[in-house]
């Protein structure tokens, strides 16, 4: 049940400004362990600033649902909703120069695609990408651990369409004057379809977003549901209920309409500023990386000297 | 820079925060210990996500485990209280392990049910069988399937409160048509329809462990203990009667109904061979039920629990005071070597030497 669920406890945000709270504060304790002797203007010259972050994570968003609507076999809805909640949780305490979003992105997919019983094997699953199809593999494989528990294993996510469901039957059976109800399915789930590239899902419950999502291809259709909400759905709730659902409704429609894409050029700038700044040990093409790979292979043989030089002294 | 930086977890504690004191077992994907948090000294259960050999990164069963207990939430179900992980050591290749933390529980059933001295009256076997069903019809209306079914997965506490634990098998179910693996349930434990490769089954498998396990409240060892998939039809058939499309309509249809062999002109005597150990007529009539071979006429949880078996005198009465007459832990993966039955494949023939590694360790022994 949503109201019961991790997502209603830990992962609804007050709205635009919480956000922006948290997201800042992983912004800046990462520039804090980094900046070295910088001065301010230094550090914001080379560091990605709050707002340039947001441009980068509104990027690899858009990337990422063209990789699950390009994927094959096609993914079910839920499965790209959910990898974009994980996204978007994961970049609320954690900054994109920590962990680039490339990485994370196509882990959040993986992990998606098992938490939605939409298993796909890793091999396949890297097919779906061109170039180095095993250094993805490993990637993707690397992150997935750091990636959960930095989701604090908050791994089910509801998602607006099987509410959108739930309304079009409720509709269908308590609020029979409407004809030809299936055609506000399609601008409805366009709706939801676009309220994933905001932060609707970290603001608002599946359920609100799916009801904004009713309204609005009614409208688009040209049919009024105001009276399946006030005479049917909302008849038992008190004025104030029905009041804060109202405000709820416009304020979905209005993360969703604001919603502008990101312009190439920006995202590019960003991205360049990003190469320099990120962190060189998450950076599985890094030197240090490799070093450090290497060096703990190494450890890892001394270990075993040591424990069978153990294992012979016992005897 | 620093050289390396080791990455902090806010959300997940480290497995440090825990002193190992035994291993109690081995689950489905892992190994459980019994650990005492060092701050609080609260024992717990610590279960092991293996993942040296997970080509596919964290194994899905774990992570079905996780997603499941985080929403169930129930008396009779194990409580899962956090999550933790533990530092990347050379040992793991760096990929560092996880671990689930429950709370724990004292007992097992089949541990219980190998010693000799640990004696259930009716009134407490009543009292065993009403919480497992209830664990069933709470995990059932969750729409989760346990698929794992087995005495050593039904933890007892000290005070004798059942819970179902072992979800490593466990998996969300529709009521739509669907085609999940056969290849689940330890095959003592596994219903016909599994057997014969139906692979869109529900609720009902479990209700057939629960069917053997109830029987072994009496009997004290698995009722039908099967060395193939093969054998284990022969001893239900033997057992439930002969398996034909008269007695379960559309058994014809399943995928080996013709390939295996199926004896045939068996009568059932479910009551009359468990006679011998049984002798309450209503715990007979309810274990009937379970033992259905046909997956749709047999009884579900909600109302098994309505059955007269829970109604009548004796009725239910709680562990507690039997148990506090035993003061050891009593785990099936600790009791002598019997009836140890690996998933998905025949169990080891009788006589058997258990794996090396099994020595329990006297501090456990002692602790409680």
């Amino acid at each position: 049940m949503f109201s019961t669920s991790s997502q209603s406890k830990y992962w609804l945000f007050n709205g635009e400004t919480e956000l922006t709270f948290h997201r800042t504060e992983a912004n800046e304790a990462y520039i804090r362990t980094r900046r070295g002797n910088r001065t301010d203007d230094e550090a914001k010259a080379y560091f990605l600033t709050p707002s340039e972050e947001k441009i980068l994570s509104r990027q690899y968003e858009v990337v990422l649902c063209k990789f699950c609507s390009e994927f094959t076999p096609p993914m079910p809805r839920c499965v790209i909703g959910t990898s974009l909640a994980f996204f978007k949780r994961f970049y609320v305490h954690n900054s994109n120069m920590d962990y680039h979003p490339k990485d994370i992105m196509l882990t959040c997919v993986y992990l998606a695609c098992k938490v939605e019983e939409f298993y796909v094997p890793i091999g396949q699953f890297v097919r779906n990408l061109r170039g180095d199809r095993e250094k993805f593999a490993d990637a993707i494989l690397s992150f997935e651990l750091t990636l959960m528990s930095k989701l604090n294993y908050h791994l089910t996510v509801h998602n607006p369409f099987r509410p959108l469901e739930g309304f079009l039957i409720d509709i269908k059976t308590r609020f029979k004057e409407i004809s030809n109800l299936e055609r506000i399915r399609r601008p409805a789930e366009e709706f939801i379809e676009r309220s994933l590239q905001t932060d609707a899902c970290l603001v608002f419950s599946p359920s609100q977003i799916a009801l904004t999502s009713l309204m609005f291809g009614a409208a688009k259709e040209g049919v009024s549901l105001d009276r399946y909400l006030k005479d049917v759905l909302l008849k038992t709730a008190t004025t104030r209920e029905m009041e804060i659902t109202m405000y709820q409704i416009r304020r979905v429609k209005f993360t969703v309409k604001g919603y502008e894409p990101v312009p190439r050029e920006q995202a590019q700038a960003v991205q360049k500023k990003l190469d320099l700044c990120r962190n060189q040990e998450n950076n599985p093409d890094s030197d240090v990386y490799k070093q450090r790979m290497l060096e703990k292979l190494d450890e890892e043989e001394d270990m075993r000297v040591k424990k069978r030089a153990r294992l012979n002294d016992d005897k | 820079m620093p050289k390396t930086e080791e990455p902090t977890y806010p959300f997940c504690p480290d497995e440090t925060k825990y002193e190992k004191l035994a291993k109690i077992g081995q689950g489905t994907f892992g190994e459980v210990f019994k650990a005492r948090d060092k701050k609080t000294k609260t024992v717990v259960a610590m279960k092991k996500v293996l993942m040296e050999n997970e080509k596919e990164g964290f194994p899905i069963t774990a992570l079905r485990e996780i997603k499941i207990l985080q929403v169930l939430k129930n008396d009779n179900i194990v409580n899962l209280l956090e999550i933790c992980r533990a530092k990347a050591t050379p040992y793991n290749r760096f990929k560092s392990t996880v671990y689930l933390v429950f709370e724990f529980c004292e007992h097992d059933l089949a541990g219980l049910l190998s010693n000799p001295q640990v004696k259930f009256s009716l009134a407490e076997i009543k009292k065993v069988m009403q919480q497992l069903l209830n664990g069933l019809y709470y995990i059932h209306s969750n729409k989760i399937l346990h698929r794992d079914m087995k005495a050593a997965n039904i933890l007892i506490t000290k005070t004798g409160k059942l819970k179902l634990a072992d979800f490593g098998l466990a998996r969300a179910f529709s009521d739509k048509l669907n085609r999940y693996t056969n290849r689940v349930v330890t095959l003592w434990y596994r219903p016909p329809e599994l057997l014969l490769g139906e692979r869109n089954y529900g609720p009902a498998i479990d209700l057939w462990g629960a069917g053997c396990i109830m029987a072994e409240m009496w009997t004290r060892s698995p009722i039908m203990q099967g060395n193939t998939e093969q054998h284990q039809l022969t001893l239900i058939s033997q057992l439930c009667g002969s398996i034909t499309p008269e007695t379960w309509p559309g058994v014809d249809k399943l995928d080996l109904f013709t390939k295996i062999e199926l004896p045939k002109g068996q009568k059932r005597k479910v009551k009359e061979r468990l006679h011998g150990y049984v002798k309450d007529q209503y715990a007979l009539d309810l274990l009937d039920k379970l033992l259905t071979l046909d997956p749709t006429k047999r009884v579900n949880s909600d109302d098994a629990l309505n059955h007269d078996f829970f109604w009548v005198d004796p009725l239910p009465q709680d562990l507690n005071h039997m148990l506090s007459r035993h003061n050891k832990s009593m785990f099936e993966y600790l009791a002598p070597p019997r009836r140890r039955a690996p998933i998905n494949q025949p169990p080891q023939p009788p006589g058997a030497v258990r794996p090396a590694g099994h020595n329990p360790d006297q501090h456990f022994e002692r602790i409680f």
